[in-house]
């Protein structure tokens, strides 16, 4: 079991109009806010795309599935693409039963989801 | 004596041990939920993370008194005509007939006032809280509930019990105004000016604070008696339709029971500390 | 743990339980183990102590003797709080669906959200959407229980039993009552839910075709005793096998076949009819 105390990291790198955000850690009921503000705050900086990584997150709990619609809702709305990469097996499994695997655009790699 | 008769004998003393039993096993799962409830509600009324439920609260007086007030003040203005009507001759005989103001206060606020409006909140509140919580034990609601890790007492009981508590007790003090009311148009309609004159003004010096306390200390007791009772009855539905209307039939005659045993007992007490 | 070496240890574990309700004994010491992630199904005819086994499982009812472990702790011996910190991590779905008939749909699947989460409401709206949308139930949010049909409440009682992401879902009788259709579904989304969530999958059921279609392992209840517990495939080469003879095999081969004729129809009627109405002769 992974440590359930820690809030998730966000690593946020820039490459030229759009921006990259790697997530590590579970994003579930209790921490989906901590990993949701500066996604939201990245926003207001108008960026091309949102690459958001998931390739450090185990776990994510209905909660963090609901946090990411709102992103999605507030990026629609202000004309910003939200790209889904690298999601474990666990979490397509998640989207896939909820349906939200059509909703989001997921790709497989950072690249991937750049071009 | 014949084995007969010893055995005939001995059936009617387990029988009455069976009774005993029943009663004292009933009073003590009373008085748990009672526990429970008054745990529940400290619990929520001390800051801290269980807050207690306002808007339910808030839901269950509406149920309960809404529906109970046109009855209650019908009811009671009845009463206060009739005992005014009943009393008139004799009190008239004695030349008493303006004491009929007094006589009217201090019966309406110290007893008729708490007993009857309970009795009609045992009949509406009582029995429709009893009902529906049996249907909700029949369809498995409760069971659910506890399986969320949400706990019937809070969630149903509580409220329900102080939404009772709370409503008798307002509903009293409408129905000691409406009692003497009620009597006041008794004497204006049939008595003439010798009672009428001057009846408010009787009511307000000989009905002193007290009479209006003690009356509603029983309304406050009897609310939480019938909130129990009706809880008590519904979450312990067992056997479908037919133990839901079970539970509400016993919930009114429960109520009743345990209504004037309260009330005999308070009077005990305020006569013998002269209150 | 060193055996945890080989086998992990079970999510449910029930132990030599034990429960008489008067003189009648519902459950004849039950013993058994549900791993992480597989979907066990609890078979057998009414009254066979099914239901109150599940009951106990989700601490419903206090056995007489015996346990119940969730997660390895005994909640038969667990206070009110502890037990209530176990009970938000599992599902249960009831028969008739149990939801709250003075909220709506929507309302009910929010409950145990606003209960033991402290999310907003944008939050909570937005899983509720995604719980309802799983069993095809979004039309109905605003909808009373009072007002949609028995399957619709028992796929709004599944959106509900799965609000708060639960490790183990429980199932009483998940097919009943249901057109092939809705059922199929609902096989469907079990499936899903333990095959691409993980979550242990506790089966109460008499429909066989969905038993056969869900289960991962299967046990066969009959009067209060576990008959047999095996991998479906053994249950279902005793169901397209021949008769062995050996009464107990017979036995779960017929109700697995619900066939007219075995040892099930001849424990009802049996010799108990001959005494039973040459005894009403003699009076």
């Amino acid at each position: 079991m992974t440590d359930h105390s820690a809030p998730p990291k966000l690593d946020i790198e820039w490459i030229g109009k759009d921006v990259v955000a790697r997530i590590t850690g579970d994003i579930d009921a209790g921490r989906s806010a901590a990993a949701q503000q500066p996604l939201l705050e990245l926003l207001d900086k108008n960026p091309g795309k949102i690459v958001v990584n998931f390739q450090g997150v185990a776990y994510m709990d209905s909660a963090g599935l609901a946090s990411f619609v709102k992103l999605l809702s507030r990026a629609r709305k202000k004309g910003v693409e939200l790209h889904l990469v690298s999601l474990s097996k666990m979490l397509m499994g998640l989207f896939e039963i909820t349906r939200l695997d059509t909703v989001f655009q997921i790709s497989d790699t950072e690249e991937a989801a750049l071009e | 004596m014949s084995d007969t008769e010893q055995q005939a004998g001995r059936n009617s003393i387990e029988a009455l041990g069976a009774r005993v039993l029943g009663v004292l096993r009933y009073a003590g799962g009373m008085s748990l939920l009672l526990g429970s409830v008054a745990g529940a509600t400290a619990r929520g009324l001390l800051p801290g993370r269980v807050r207690f439920r306002w808007s339910a609260l808030a839901g269950q007086m509406v149920r309960v008194g809404i529906r109970s007030f046109p009855i209650v003040v019908l009811v009671q203005l009845f009463i206060g005509m009739i005992l005014t009507l009943q009393l008139a001759p004799t009190m008239s005989d004695y030349g008493q007939l303006d004491k009929i103001a007094t006589v009217i206060g201090i019966g309406g606020f110290r007893m008729l006032g708490p007993i009857i409006t309970a009795v009609v909140l045992s009949g509406f509140a009582g029995a429709s809280i009893a009902a529906e919580l049996g249907t909700m034990v029949v369809a498995e609601e409760i069971e659910a509930m506890r399986a969320m890790a949400m706990n019937p007492i809070r969630f149903l009981v509580v409220p329900r019990v102080v939404a009772t508590l709370i409503v008798l007790v307002l509903l009293t003090v409408v129905a000691d105004l409406v009692i003497c009311l009620g009597g006041f148009l008794a004497c204006k309609w049939a008595l003439g000016p010798d009672a009428y004159s001057g009846f408010w003004e009787t009511v307000r010096v000989e009905v002193t604070i007290l009479d209006l306390t003690t009356g509603l200390v029983q309304a406050a007791v009897f609310g939480i008696l019938i909130g129990l009772i009706a809880c008590h009855e519904g979450l312990n539905v067992r056997g479908g339709a037919e133990g839901v209307g079970r539970a509400t039939t016993m919930t009114v005659v429960y109520s009743l029971i345990a209504t004037i045993v309260a009330s005999g007992v308070f009077t005990v007490g305020f006569y013998l500390f002269k209150l | 743990m060193i055996e945890a070496a080989d086998k992990p240890s079970p999510v449910i574990k029930v132990s030599d339980l034990t429960k008489s309700f008067g003189d009648t004994k519902v459950l004849r010491g039950v013993d058994l183990e549900v791993y992480p992630g597989e979907t066990m199904v609890i078979m057998g005819g009414s009254g066979c102590g099914k239901s109150t086994l599940l009951r106990h499982m989700i601490g419903s009812l206090m056995p007489d003797r015996g346990s119940v472990e969730l997660f390895g702790q005994d909640i038969c011996r667990l206070g009110d709080r502890p037990l209530d910190e176990i009970r938000k991590r599992f599902g249960v779905l009831f028969q008739s669906g149990a939801l709250l008939n003075s909220l709506t749909v929507g309302e009910n699947v929010a409950l145990p959200l606003k209960e033991h989460r402290s999310l907003d409401s944008a939050t909570i709206d937005i899983i509720v959407r995604i719980k309802l949308n799983l069993v095809s139930m979004r039309h109905a949010i605003d909808r009373m229980p009072s007002e949609i049909s028995g399957g619709m409440k028992k796929r709004a009682g599944l959106a509900r039993a799965i609000a708060l992401d639960p490790e183990i879902l429980f199932y009483d009788e998940p097919s009943a009552g249901l057109d092939p259709v809705t059922s199929t579904q609902i096989d469907r989304l079990m499936m899903d839910l333990s095959g691409k969530l993980g979550v242990t999958t506790l089966v109460v059921t008499h429909e066989m075709d969905s038993a056969f279609r869900i289960a991962d392992r299967m046990c066969m209840l009959d009067a209060g005793v576990i008959l047999k517990v095996a991998p479906r495939q053994e249950f279902e080469a005793i169901r397209d096998g021949d008769p062995t003879g050996d009464e107990t095999t017979d036995l779960i081969r017929q109700f697995l076949r619900g066939d007219a004729a075995g040892p099930i129809t001849r424990r009802q009627i049996g010799v108990e009819f001959e005494t039973d109405i040459l005894r009403a002769g003699e009076r």
